[in-house]
């Protein structure tokens, strides 16, 4: 079942010549879900109730900064691709290090269900974004939840 | 499951309070290696004391120093006049490694691999120009495909991406879209030949299949303008300028493809940095070895994505041609269009340079900065050889570019580099708070600039007070020796991505 980014919220952080986002949330995954909600307002408009795509995607990282950077990456390389908004996003139980069987074994693991809505057919492009980047990334927790803070090269 | 409190990178760099910046003279700088732990030369930053006063509390100068801890770096950690926060490199950083013992490291090249500049000239006239503006801005705007998601709607068939990686420019010229004179007043002749498309993933052929001819977003624009001022009428001569020339600028790169190569490869390159034991202050600098198999492919992939972004230019400017064709009714003999030159400024490069006495063959990395070799230099186009290679700095929108030539202190202090814009001075939400309630496009037409734009609502963030003055920046490099100043271009018509 997954998880909408309903938990969570997300802010952009301001930076000389790019931008920088900073979701929070009461669980990992509601911040992993803000983040990539944060990311589809900032690249796009999406007319409410457009009928949107679904496609699973599913990313590692053997810490969270590089689950952080391959999920942030993979929602925007599909976007692109497919030259198509981020509409939202359902998030699977996160897996960790720590967690039994194959999907822990290997450092973290993100399964998600994300909707992309076409450019042109309810979607309206805003910023564009090039890619996620490693400088200055964090994932932690903190006493209220999560924080996850990641930079965009714009 | 557990939540362990392993999630943490790294702070994004403090600024440079606490940073030792010593002057050297009134353009030059220097971070002692002594500054921070870990760095293994000297930072150089070029600067006067106008531009010195913001980065003194920009985490760029912090990132100069940072960089200057890369495995095998010679010479020193350098920051052109433009420069100004990035991300792991400074924008405006250059720095070059040994290929001995030195690395590649992807952030010092940028996700836009082979962003960079085409300038035009034309024999037609300001008045010309005036006469049929909103015409031009039209044409212009509706030739080339521009802001996010924009796609020409042809998809490259696998064999032609394979050729366009392979070619770059050249592929486009071979296709009809320029001449052989295109070729030869571009960097490299818009090709390098150590491309290997094998290490291009399916998702970057993806993401371009449908993006050559196009513009893309941010501050990438297509600029219709007018040398208002000569600074040295001989040179400008030989590039085919003169007072009054209308020039046509053209700056983008290498579109998602270039972006998710260099995704591809920092992805790989920070799983395997600390394996060849190397320890970074900021994992968006990952790096391997330049003769590891790491580093190999992701030479060959760049070297990919750069053809790509030189054919994407050589295709837009056959766009260009067409559009203003279409404008002034005249053929391209009749409007005298002819390419003064194609600059890259986000590229890494093999290059012999002198260092400490010896000639060696360094990997430059240049993220923000433009190669800039003097007259002489055997790179430097036979045309242009007797007064150097052409260097083209876009400002912004609202005040002027600057074409240049490379001057001989860049081979002696900045491995051959100079700035390669204004550089931007304040941050996008900044920019749009600080021009709110002004219509940035009215404002620009009062002032004789028509600006046609994807979307309106993002001219603020790429408004005039964003960006340091180019003028400026093309005063230290000047003075610092790395450029001699040709021409002044002042803007007519600006097309936004």
């Amino acid at each position: 079942m997954g998880i909408p980014p309903d938990g969570g919220r997300c802010r952009v952080i301001e930076h000389t010549a790019d931008l920088g986002l900073r979701a929070t949330g009461r669980t990992i995954e509601a911040a992993f879900a803000a983040l990539a909600d944060g990311l589809g307002r900032l690249t796009a408009e999406v007319e409410r109730g457009t009928p949107a795509t679904a496609t699973s995607l599913s990313v590692t990282g053997r810490d969270l900064p590089e689950l952080a950077f391959a999920w942030l990456n993979e929602l925007i390389g599909q976007a692109d691709e497919r030259r198509a908004a981020i509409a939202g996003v359902e998030i699977s139980p996160i897996h960790g290090p720590a967690d039994e069987g194959e999907a822990g074994s290997h450092g973290w693991h993100l399964a998600a269900r994300v909707r992309l809505v076409r450019f042109g057919f309810g979607a309206r492009p805003r910023t564009a974004v090039k890619s996620a980047t490693y400088h200055g990334l964090e994932v932690r927790p903190t006493p209220a939840g999560w924080v996850i803070v990641a930079y965009l090269d714009v | 499951m557990s939540l362990p409190d392993h999630g943490r990178v790294g702070a994004v760099p403090s600024a440079g309070p606490g940073l030792p910046l010593e002057r050297i003279d009134d353009v030059r700088w220097r971070i002692p290696r002594s500054a921070v732990p870990g760095m293994r030369v000297d930072g150089l930053v070029f600067a006067d004391d106008r531009l010195i006063e913001p980065l003194r509390t920009d985490p760029a100068l912090r990132q100069v120093a940072n960089v200057a801890m890369l495995p095998g770096i010679v010479g020193r950690s350098l920051a052109m006049p433009d420069v100004h926060w990035g991300y792991g490199f400074p924008v405006g950083g250059v720095a070059a490694t040994r290929l001995e013992d030195g690395v590649i490291s992807p952030g010092g090249i940028g996700f836009d691999i082979n962003c960079g500049v085409r300038l035009l000239r034309s024999d037609l006239t300001e008045v010309q120009v005036r006469s049929r503006a909103q015409p031009l801005a039209d044409a212009l705007f509706g030739a080339v495909p521009s802001g996010v998601g924009a796609a020409t709607g042809v998809r490259l068939s696998g064999s032609d991406m394979e050729a366009v990686l392979l070619r770059g420019a050249g592929w486009a010229v071979e296709r009809g879209f320029g001449t052989s004179d295109d070729l030869e007043t571009t960097e490299e002749t818009g090709r390098l030949a150590a491309a290997d498309p094998a290490e291009v993933s399916t998702r970057a052929r993806g993401r371009g299949s449908e993006q050559l001819g196009t513009l893309g977003s941010g501050n990438h624009f297509l600029e219709v303008g007018v040398v208002e001022r000569l600074e040295d009428a001989a040179i400008a001569a030989a590039l085919g300028l003169a007072r009054g020339t209308v020039t046509i600028l053209i700056h983008c790169g290498s579109r998602g493809l270039g972006h998710q190569v260099c995704t591809d490869h920092v992805a790989v390159m920070d799983r395997v940095t600390r394996r060849y034991g190397i320890e970074l202050p900021d994992r968006q600098l990952a790096c391997v070895p330049l003769g590891s198999a790491e580093g190999r492919a992701y030479l060959g992939a760049m070297a990919a994505a750069a053809n790509f972004a030189w054919a994407n230019r050589q295709v837009i400017v056959a766009s260009v041609r067409s559009a203003l064709e279409r404008v002034f009714g005249a053929g391209r003999s009749g409007l005298g269009l002819r390419q003064v030159y194609d600059v890259s400024h986000n590229l890494a490069k093999m290059e012999r340079h002198r260092v400490d006495g010896t000639d060696l063959t360094v990997c430059v990395h240049r993220k923000g900065a433009t190669r800039a070799f003097p007259r002489g230099h055997a790179d430097v186009p036979e045309r242009y050889r007797d007064v150097g290679q052409p260097v083209l700095i876009p400002g912004d929108m609202g005040r002027a570019s600057w074409v240049a030539v490379g001057g001989p202190g860049s081979m002696t202090e900045a491995f051959g580099s100079t700035c390669h814009g204004a550089g931007r001075a304040m941050s996008r939400h900044a920019a749009v708070r600080a021009e709110r309630g002004v219509d940035v496009a009215a404002a620009l037409a009062s002032r004789g600039i028509l600006v046609r734009a994807r979307e309106r609502g993002l001219l603020a963030e790429e408004a005039s007070l964003a960006y340091k003055n180019v003028d400026d920046v093309v005063s230290v490099a000047a003075r610092a020796g790395l450029i001699i100043p040709v021409a002044r271009l002042r803007p007519l018509v600006v097309v936004k991505g």
